[in-house]
């Protein structure tokens, strides 16, 4: 992907939930291997915003396009499996039933790795988020921070061209948190990773774009 | 939505759902459409019947008896058991739990040998059990552990504040039934709607104290006549009946139900006095005594000597096989079918599924013999084992069907849409994340079918073939001819599968849900 070519487009985008409106007329554009910070007061949409890039949200009007393909508009959607893309969730979306490492494996199965590479990544990615110790625990077995860190883990490892990442840094101290920014921003700066990242604080980010979200509904970048 | 389908995401559904239309759908419509004009002609003759009104009004006076008594019984030990310790609480609930769990006919056989005509007890105390009174003790005493589990699980909901800002103003009496009794009031009244539901639709027990009741005319219209429309007349009046009084019932519940919606699920009492809790034990081991333990014993004395009960395996057990395969094949088969039309969460489904069994028993055996009484295939399928699976599947799959709806529906979709945006395809993510997830439900849900498997009659008693009848059938042939060893013999063994597979399942459950959720 070069960085000539737009990894994210977003065009005209509605969304409501029954006669609320969360989104209106949201746009902007993303070229690869960029990160875009989307900050905002909570209920500005950020959540919905990035859940209707991923594909797990219809939208009600507009467009979205990755990585030059249409993959969402009224009446269409391009299922999230098929959009190349890995995601941190707020609420941490971990499987109570898989240790940390297994967490890892699952996605990797999917993405068709060697059983050799599948482990090197392993390894890599929990030494990264700090949880090299705890690759056999359970989400209830971990902290708060540390389900956070799995997350963030599971997000990571599958070099996804496209990352969007849910107040990844909700529940991090300042040093974890610069560690694993460090790390996104390699892959960024090597061109590997576009990253979407919403948040209320973006003074640690240093992104390379930043998108305000208002509680009109709208946006500003 | 228009989303990239691939060939599986569009036949599976339709898999799925023709398979529910061969076991549910298609005998539901061949009871209710018997013969081309035929039922348009039996349902005026049938509203017009004097008789009909007479013994819907008898289904009634008994569904409404063992209501009562049975919520009379039942949510007091629910709000006792809140007081009780969790490890004694399990061991309680999985005795008070029995009389549900054992089939409803032997419990009804038990009590005939406890305090009915030549009974245990019959030489100090014989009630004279052959009429409505009997049939109503007998179903209160069967069914009260809904209401007690409906009351348990409202009582545990609230918040230990509400009671102690109570205490503070007036005794632990008044706070009791001005706090803690209103707030589970709805749940219990829901329990007690279920019982009069479920009485209303039983055949066994009033079939076995020759008590006429609205099911038992349904059954002697084509048993004796081979009246099928008449039948199905008399089915749909039921199922009409029993769902005006279940939409009522949800319509004005429902607006109740939400104030205890958003507190936690287990909230222990903080403190409760040693007389509380000595009154709370001491009333759940009385009823657990009066209600499971004395009948079983009648059984069990009756069933005596053990050269008894080893003569009744050696007699019946051809039958006891037929039955373990037939209950384990019904669990197996239902699960599976209830867990993938959970996953296509077809809208009006679950009630198509309620009212194969709403129908009442009978009248779905009339509609399998007719979809399935055929030449070929359906021939095949109608003279062995597997229609006894098919009766057992479409009458009680709307247990299974609604439970694991509600589950499915339950499990935060956060965890499913994770391993989607992380590319994980749609038959993975229902085989390693929701099957997982889901598993100690499906194995209580399979424990429980197998228990209503075991313990089915309503329907199997017109389509048994032969060569295959189950124990549930060749109890209710031999208790037509008076109880004796050889029924108490039979009874008891058949207790014993019922609660060996209800028991295992919740020890499994137990176990698989430790291990998920840790």
């Amino acid at each position: 992907m070069g960085d000539s070519l737009l990894a994210v487009e977003v065009e005209g985008l509605a969304k409501s939930f029954g006669p609320k409106r969360i989104l209106h007329e949201v746009r902007f554009s993303v070229p690869a291997g960029k990160l875009m910070a989307i900050t905002g007061p909570s209920g500005s949409g950020k959540t919905t915003l990035l859940r209707a890039v991923a594909g797990l949200e219809p939208i009600d009007a507009g467009h979205i396009h990755i990585g030059g393909r249409s993959v969402s508009r009224p009446g269409f959607r391009v299922p999230p499996e098929k959009r190349g893309i890995a995601m941190t969730f707020q609420e941490g979306a971990l499987w109570p039933h898989m240790t940390a490492e297994k967490h890892l494996r699952f996605v990797l199965r999917a993405h068709r790795l060697s059983v050799p590479e599948t482990e090197t990544r392993i390894r890599h990615v929990l030494e990264v988020v700090d949880l090299a110790d705890r690759g056999t625990a359970r989400p209830h077995e971990l902290s708060g921070g540390e389900q956070q860190r799995l997350g963030i883990a599971r997000a990571l490892c599958v070099d996804a061209p496209l990352l969007l990442m849910d107040e990844p840094f909700a529940h991090l101290d300042e040093a974890r948190t610069v560690r694993i920014l460090t790390e996104i921003k390699e892959r960024v700066c090597a061109g590997r990773s576009t990253v979407l990242l919403a948040t209320h604080n973006e003074t640690l980010l240093d992104a390379d774009l930043v998108s305000r979200m208002g509680n009109a509904c709208g946006n500003e970048s | 939505m228009t989303e990239t389908r691939g060939f599986g995401a569009v036949f599976f559904p339709l898999g799925v759902l023709a398979t529910f239309s061969i076991i549910v759908i298609a005998p539901l419509a061949a009871a209710c459409w018997p013969e081309e004009g035929s039922l348009w002609n039996a349902l005026p003759t049938l509203i017009g019947s004097g008789s009909t009104w007479k013994l819907m009004g008898s289904s009634l006076i008994i569904a409404t008896g063992a209501s009562l008594g049975a919520t009379l019984l039942g949510a007091p030990a629910g709000h006792a058991l809140r007081y009780v310790s969790p490890r004694v609480r399990g061991i309680l609930l999985a005795g008070l739990f029995i009389p549900m769990a054992a089939p409803a006919h032997v419990m009804a056989v038990a009590w005939i040998e406890l305090v009915g005509h030549g009974g245990l007890l019959a030489s100090w105390i014989e009630i004279p059990f052959y009429n409505r009174a009997g049939v109503i003790f007998v179903l209160s005493c069967v069914y009260f552990p809904i209401p007690l589990f409906a009351t348990l699980a409202a009582s545990r909901r609230i918040p230990p504040a509400l009671e102690e800002a109570a205490r503070l103003h007036t005794g632990w009496i008044r706070a009791f039934l001005g706090v803690t009794v209103p707030l589970a009031a709805t749940s219990t009244l829901a329990g007690g709607i279920c019982v009069l539901l479920l009485t209303l639709l039983s055949f066994s027990i009033p079939s076995l104290f020759q008590v006429p009741v609205y099911t038992s005319e349904i059954y002697e219209r084509f048993s004796a006549t081979h009246d099928a429309a008449g039948a199905a007349a008399a089915g749909l009046c039921l199922l009409a009946f029993v769902s005006l009084i279940a939409t009522i019932a949800v319509r004005r519940l429902r607006r109740h139900m939400g104030q205890l919606q958003h507190t936690p699920a287990c909230m222990e009492p903080r403190q409760a006095s040693r007389g509380a809790i000595c009154l709370a034990s001491t009333y759940c081991l009385a009823l657990w005594a009066f209600t499971t333990m004395l009948p079983l014993l009648a059984v069990a004395v009756r069933a005596l000597p053990p050269a008894a009960c080893v003569a009744a395996w050696r007699t019946a057990r051809g039958e006891i096989m037929c039955s373990l395969a037939v209950s384990v094949s019904v669990a197996t088969g239902g699960i599976v079918l209830a867990f993938l039309l959970a996953r296509i969460r077809g809208g009006m489904l679950p009630l198509l599924s309620a009212a194969a069994f709403c129908v009442s028993g009978p009248v779905l055996g009339v509609g399998l013999i007719r979809f399935w009484n055929h030449d070929g295939l359906r021939g095949m399928v109608y003279d062995g084992l597997a229609i006894l699976v098919v009766a057992g599947m479409a009458r009680h799959l709307v247990f299974p069907h609604l439970g694991l709806s509600i589950a499915s529906s339950q499990l935060p979709a956060c965890l499913e849409e994770a391993a989607a945006v992380h590319g994980v395809s749609k038959w993975r993510r229902t085989l390693c994340v929701v099957l997982p997830l889901l598993a100690p439900t499906l194995v209580l849900w399979w424990s429980l079918l197998f228990m209503l498997a075991w313990g089915e009659l309503d329907a199997s008693v017109l389509v048994a073939p032969p060569g295959w009848t189950p124990v549930s059938v060749r109890l209710f042939s031999l208790m037509h001819y008076g109880p004796s060893s050889m029924v108490a013999a039979l009874s008891l063994v058949s207790t014993l599968f019922a609660l060996g597979g209800a028991g295992g399942g919740f020890l499994a459950y137990r176990l698989l849900r430790r291990q998920v959720y840790g």
